[in-house]
């Protein structure tokens, strides 16, 4: 009986590894792939092997991708546009992430009449597909001054972004007990020191997700970026599409996937330092 | 020391009346211990007090001042959560700091009753910790300091037992009522547990469906229920209730109790009721507490106000000190508290005797108490 019992447990283990491997396989060839064609020299690719090593590592793609190809009528590397997003994207996240916190205070301990009603509007904001508000918010964007600049980038990053980074900090503050709260107010605390005091200092799980969750969204976003943009204000990811489809010169598979890795860096750094905070984080309010 | 006076407290949410009228008049320095099942407005009622809810109408003063329409934290009252909401991100001193601060008291004054409240409650070593590195019974004395640094006129208690251990309870509830003497401050609890009203208060308040049942010293509370509700809401096992008709012979009124044989036991009443000749040939609930239905009452001047009455064991529980028989009287499981001395088996027949004094009626509809 034990017997049969520990073959069974073994032979599961054995097909959720080897499941577990193929996947992993699956997922890490693309990037091992890219990682390997961006380290090798333009004939060897073209005679080589795609899956075979580098036979000599150079790192003269990458150098070029950053600082040296032609992008646009410009010669200047993904830099420029790599600076423009990370100003973009810094400001976008922190603004978002800090309304986000504000908001979700509200709606989970300073409840009003209507604000349920209020809430689920705002989530609406999470469904409307960017298409839909293209052109409103190009004309918003004109009224305000803030066509085709950073600021405007950084201004439809965060009207979008708040829906998201409010229901997050709602839930997360949902679990925290209204008790908390009572006490503080019986210590004399008003609104503004409750939130900054007893509940800020113990957001940190939840700050991560929404930093994580918007960073995400905004370095990765494509649309607005190619819409509400000047050629000299484009975000990383524009730049990286008029990068790798140029046609007007030979195809530099090496700088393209150097200049794709530089693109992704980002977003996938902030993946692996901050990840458990990320799972812990959304998991948070879930199981209570 | 103040007194509290709630004056016909209503409170809403949108149409439902959560609280219907609360009255309570509380003499400065005295226990009051709001009791009840869960729902029956109880926490409402403290919330209120303490500001942290607003009333539909009515009055609450603490000594001489109207508080009603004052601020949680200008009403001069401290208040204990039942999850002891300590500032998870902040050290216990700064937890009792924390008020003491913002009330802007001077460096040397908020020491002087940090240092105090921490001797009071023996917590001197945990000053510097966590509330996460604490165990529930120590969380429970950092929020009682907490509230002491505050050298409130009143406190209030929210449930501040429920989530610690049943040993544990009990060596807090008796520090509680300590601290009571020692502070001499007027202090409203909220409980769902009859035994800490009955230890703690001065006075229960016992409440259900937003109204307060009775208001009453814990031993009248337990001696003279005014009716159906507070009479089986106190008292553990709880009083036994059996469907009886009321009879009239020779002018002495008298019931019967009949057990699972079918067999008859008369009882006779007594005369000492005003109302009870009013229900001759009516159906009325009567409550005997188990305690007062046994084998053996230890006072023997009792001999003959007793009368018998034979039942037959049907289970019985062992806790120690007592045995509880359940039996069957009027078609109705009662519970009986007898001495575990010539314990008999489940089964066999038993004598039995009732305290006649303590034998109460209810009005079956009103449910109120005959007198």
């Amino acid at each position: 009986m034990t017997k049969t019992n520990n073959i069974q447990s073994i032979l599961s283990r054995i097909l959720i590894y080897t499941l577990l491997i193929i996947s992993a396989i699956y997922f890490l060839l693309p990037l091992f792939v890219m990682i390997i064609t961006s380290l090798k020299d333009i004939d060897e690719i073209k005679n080589g092997n795609l899956l075979s090593l580098p036979k000599e590592i150079t790192f003269a793609p990458w150098i070029e991708a950053w600082s040296e190809a032609r992008i646009g009528s410009e010669t200047s590397g993904i830099k420029p546009f790599f600076i423009n997003s990370i100003i973009m994207t810094v400001p976008a996240v922190l603004i978002s992430s800090i309304i986000g916190a504000f908001n979700g205070y509200v709606f989970s301990k300073w409840r009003f009449k209507g604000s349920e009603v209020f809430f689920s509007l705002l989530l609406f904001g999470c469904f409307i597909p960017f298409q839909v508000i293209l052109l409103p918010m190009s004309q918003t964007m004109g009224y305000l001054g803030l066509s085709g600049s950073v600021g405007g980038l950084i201004f439809v990053h965060v009207v979008y972004g708040i829906a998201f980074t409010t229901l997050f900090f709602r839930n997360f503050y949902v679990s925290i007990p209204n008790e908390l709260i009572n006490a503080a107010r019986i210590d004399g605390a008003g609104f503004f020191r409750i939130f900054f005091k007893i509940l800020l200092p113990v957001s940190l799980p939840i700050f991560m997700v929404c930093i994580i969750w918007q960073m995400t969204q905004i370095w990765n976003e494509f649309l607005f970026g190619i819409i509400f943009s000047d050629a000299d204000t484009q975000p990383v990811t524009v730049a990286l599409n008029n990068l790798v489809n140029a046609t007007s010169t030979v195809k530099k598979y090496n700088v393209d996937m150097a200049a794709t890795l530089i693109a992704v860096a980002p977003t996938l750094l902030a993946y692996i330092i901050s990840g458990k905070y990320f799972v812990k984080g959304l998991m948070a309010g879930a199981v209570k | 020391m103040k007194s509290l006076i709630i004056k016909d407290l209503y409170k809403k949410y949108g149409d439902v009346e959560v609280l219907k009228g609360i009255n309570i008049s509380l003499q400065a320095g005295e226990f009051l211990v709001l009791v009840g099942p869960s729902g029956c407005g109880k926490s409402t009622l403290l919330s209120t007090i303490a500001g942290l809810e607003d009333i539909y109408k009515g009055s609450i003063s603490l000594g001489e001042v109207d508080i009603t329409n004052l601020s949680p934290k200008d009403r001069g009252l401290a208040m204990v959560f039942q999850s002891y909401a300590l500032y998870p991100s902040m050290t216990v001193r700064e937890n009792i700091e924390f008020g003491l601060k913002i009330s802007k008291y001077s460096k040397q004054e908020i020491e002087t009753r940090i240092a105090n409240s921490a001797s009071i409650l023996h917590i001197e070593d945990l000053l510097d910790r966590k509330p996460s590195q604490l165990s529930g019974g120590q969380r429970q004395r950092i929020a009682i300091a907490r509230s002491i640094s505050r050298e409130p006129d009143m406190y209030l208690f929210d449930e501040p037992l429920s989530n610690l251990d049943a040993k544990l309870r009990v060596k807090m509830r008796a520090e509680i009522k300590k601290l009571h003497k020692r502070v001499k401050k007027t202090i409203v609890y909220v409980t769902h547990d009859q035994i800490e009203a009955m230890t703690l208060a001065d006075k229960i308040a016992i409440m259900n469906k937003g109204v307060i049942q009775q208001f009453d010293s814990p031993i009248n509370m337990y001696e003279n229920p005014c009716n159906l509700f507070t009479a089986g809401f106190i008292g553990s096992p709880s009083m036994n209730f059996i469907e009886v008709v009321i009879n009239k012979e020779n002018d002495k009124l008298f019931i019967n109790l009949k057990n699972s044989n079918g067999d008859d036991n008369i009882i006779y009443v007594g005369n000492d009721f005003e109302n009870l000749d009013n229900y001759i040939g009516k159906k009325v609930i009567v409550g005997i507490r188990p305690e007062h239905i046994q084998n053996a009452f230890r006072d023997s001047s009792l001999k003959d106000k007793l009368q018998n009455v034979e039942a037959t064991i049907e289970i019985q529980e062992l806790i120690g000190s007592d045995v509880f028989l359940h039996i069957t009287l009027n078609d109705t499981e009662i519970i009986s508290r007898v001495s575990p001395n010539g314990a008999k088996d489940d089964g066999e027949s038993i004598s039995l005797h009732v305290w006649t004094k303590k034998i109460l009626f209810f009005d079956i509809d009103s449910e109120q108490r005959i007198r």
